[in-house]
């Protein structure tokens, strides 16, 4: 019988997923790709800034994720357990020296407003964002980027909530001193 | 979350900007945010960062998805893997005896068709293995066909077969050894005989053995249940696709070797491709229980009297039957880690002769997942009446015990 799984839990789709049956397993799949593959591309894009090797490890994530489906027998957090895989396979790249960093590329993002105001912040934001240091960068991405809880990040990062919540306020008082100048040039201007 | 308690006000204005915190702490930081200016500048800037972040989440690219699909083997699968997928036989089948029993009942049909046609190519052959003669101390008889009118009379030196015909008398011209069945008969007996050797109509028509006949109505294999040996079916206790149709279902091949009572040397006329083997499908319906179907060909010797008129004759024949059957299988647990799994079957079904049984015990090793190999003995019973009436015939019944062996395959 063909399973409707747009509204199942992840840990349902996680049981599907196990299914020897291929379609069913196909199903759960899809499901879970499409509630998570923007998320953990994004995430790759953001952590190693290359847009060929985020691709690459994309595909692994998932791949990983799939094969480490077929061995463990529960799962309770399908997105922390799919951010734990992306982070340690970027974070492996990254130590590696393999990441070339490329320009930031607009067309990846899907600008909602077309004032010109507002996009010179987006760059700067963005360009700010690059240059924090690892641990600030990474829990904001996670939060502005994936909308993920505290919770989530603290259990995707295997630290406690309350590291997530200083990293996170201390990534944005630093990101609001970066800014800080360029905004209030670009509203004098206006 | 009580660690907020402990915030400062412009973590707590972090916090409330990513919806972290709770409504009891909320009223605390309005009133913080209404009477101190640089908190609200603050918050205006926070702001400004959280809305120009916002939506801004990234694509990924629609070939990257096939990709990794094709690597863990997701991909979309072609036609024919569809039309085998389990979920296609579960849409089937799901919760529906009435559509089970109708593919159940067109994959018979098609067997029978196929084992129809087959037998009536053969039909020639084995008739004429059903002879009348004399005994050897009797004078010579004519052999008699029970196949048609035109193939009547042939002799006893040009044909090999063993078949015999006894005729008791009160003059003990030739008694029976068999059957206490006595009939009178003339004191000149030589003189019938005389006629019955002279007789061109002597050949059987409906008088004869017409057991095998298929044209007869009560052996037109009306009798199929569609049967099954279930010999060689996989029971692998590491198989977890429980609730898949097709990951319950094995198939099974077996070959039959087997000593018969009674029993006497008379070969069979045809080998028929399927002699002797069977092949059957089973279905997993609990852990240690399965059933099935299966179709097979098999000799069974025949012996049983029949008496015309005054005359008891004795017939002889070896026969081969294709039947069909309904099984049932129980497997029993593992021996140790060893692969080693004894079972034991059962079968019930019917052959274009009679009802047959088959009860069966034995072993199967497991040399795959999928594969398992499988010995064992096996008893069967066949029954059938005399002239093929099921009426008014006599029955008899005839037995085979021997071995088999098979291999099993599950999907």
């Amino acid at each position: 019988m063909l399973e409707k799984f747009a509204h199942k839990t992840d840990e349902e789709l996680f049981v599907y997923l196990k299914s020897k049956d291929r379609t069913v397993s196909r199903q759960a799949f899809d499901e879970i790709y499409s509630r998570y593959a923007n998320k953990i591309y994004t995430y790759c894009r953001k952590v190693l800034n290359s847009s060929n090797m985020s691709e690459d490890i994309f595909q692994d994530i998932f791949i990983k994720f799939y094969e480490s489906v077929q061995k463990i027998d529960e799962m309770s957090n399908v997105q922390g357990y799919l951010i734990r895989i992306a982070r340690n396979l970027c974070l492996n790249e990254k130590t590696r020296g393999k990441v070339v960093k490329v320009p930031f590329d607009e067309s990846h993002y899907e600008y909602n407003d077309t004032k010109i105001e507002n996009n010179e912040i987006a760059d700067i934001l963005h360009t700010s964002l690059d240059a924090l240091p690892e641990d600030f960068r990474e829990v904001i991405v996670m939060k502005e980027f994936m909308d993920m809880s505290y919770k989530d990040i603290a259990f995707a990062l295997d630290v406690t909530v309350s590291v997530v919540r200083i990293r996170i306020f201390r990534g944005k008082q630093k990101l609001r001193e970066i800014m800080t100048p360029y905004i209030d040039d670009i509203q004098n201007e206006n | 979350m009580k660690e907020h308690e402990f915030l400062k006000p412009d973590e707590k204005l972090t916090a409330f900007i990513d919806g972290e915190l709770s409504k009891e702490e909320l009223g605390t930081l309005f009133y913080e945010l209404a009477q101190n200016p640089d908190m609200q500048e603050e918050f205006n800037q926070l702001m400004l960062i959280k809305n120009t972040f916002r939506n801004k989440q990234m694509a990924a690219p629609d070939f990257l998805k096939e990709k990794i699909l094709t690597k863990v083997g997701l991909a979309t699968p072609t036609l024919i893997e569809r039309i085998f997928s389990p979920a296609f036989y579960s849409a089937i089948f799901a919760g529906s005896w009435l559509r089970i029993a109708s593919v159940s009942s067109l994959v018979l049909l098609i067997g029978l068709m196929i084992f129809s046609k087959f037998n009536d190519s053969n039909s020639n052959s084995e008739m004429r293995q059903i002879l009348l003669t004399s005994e050897s101390s009797a004078p010579q008889y004519p052999i008699m066909s029970s196949q048609s009118e035109d193939e009547t009379v042939s002799t006893n030196s040009a044909n090999n077969s063993s078949t015999s015909r006894r005729v008791n008398s009160q003059s003990g011209l030739a008694a029976s050894n068999r059957n206490a069945v006595v009939i009178p008969v003339q004191d000149d007996l030589s003189d019938e005989l005389a006629q019955l050797l002279n007789n061109d109509n002597l050949s059987a028509k409906e008088s004869n053995f017409r057991a095998i006949d298929n044209s007869h109505p009560y052996n037109a294999n009306y009798f199929d249940f569609g049967g099954a040996n279930s010999y060689g079916v996989v029971q692998s206790p590491n198989y977890t696709s429980l609730g898949r149709f097709l990951s319950n279902v094995s198939l099974s091949f077996k070959k039959f070797g087997a000593y018969s009572f009674p029993n006497f040397d008379l070969a069979a006329s045809n080998e028929p491709i399927m002699n002797n083997f069977s092949i059957g499908a089973n279905y997993k319906v609990g852990k240690n229980h399965s059933v099935g179907f299966a179709v097979g060909q098999e000799n069974f010797m025949m012996q049983f009297d029949q008496q015309e008129g005054e005359i008891i004759y004795d017939y002889k024949q070896s026969y081969n039957s294709t039947w069909y059957a309904g099984t049932y299988k129980y497997v029993f647990a593992e021996i140790g880690n060893s692969g080693v799994i004894p079972e034991f079957n059962l079968l019930m079904g019917a052959s274009n002769v009679g009802p047959l049984g088959k009860l069966g015990g034995g072993i199967g090793y497991m040399i795959s997942d999928n594969f398992v190999v499988n010995v064992g003995l096996d008893y069967s019973a066949m029954f059938y009446p005399s002239r093929g009436d099921w009426k008014n015939g006599k029955w008899f019944m005839t037995q085979k015990l021997g071995y088999s062996i098979g291999i099993g395959a599950s999907l």
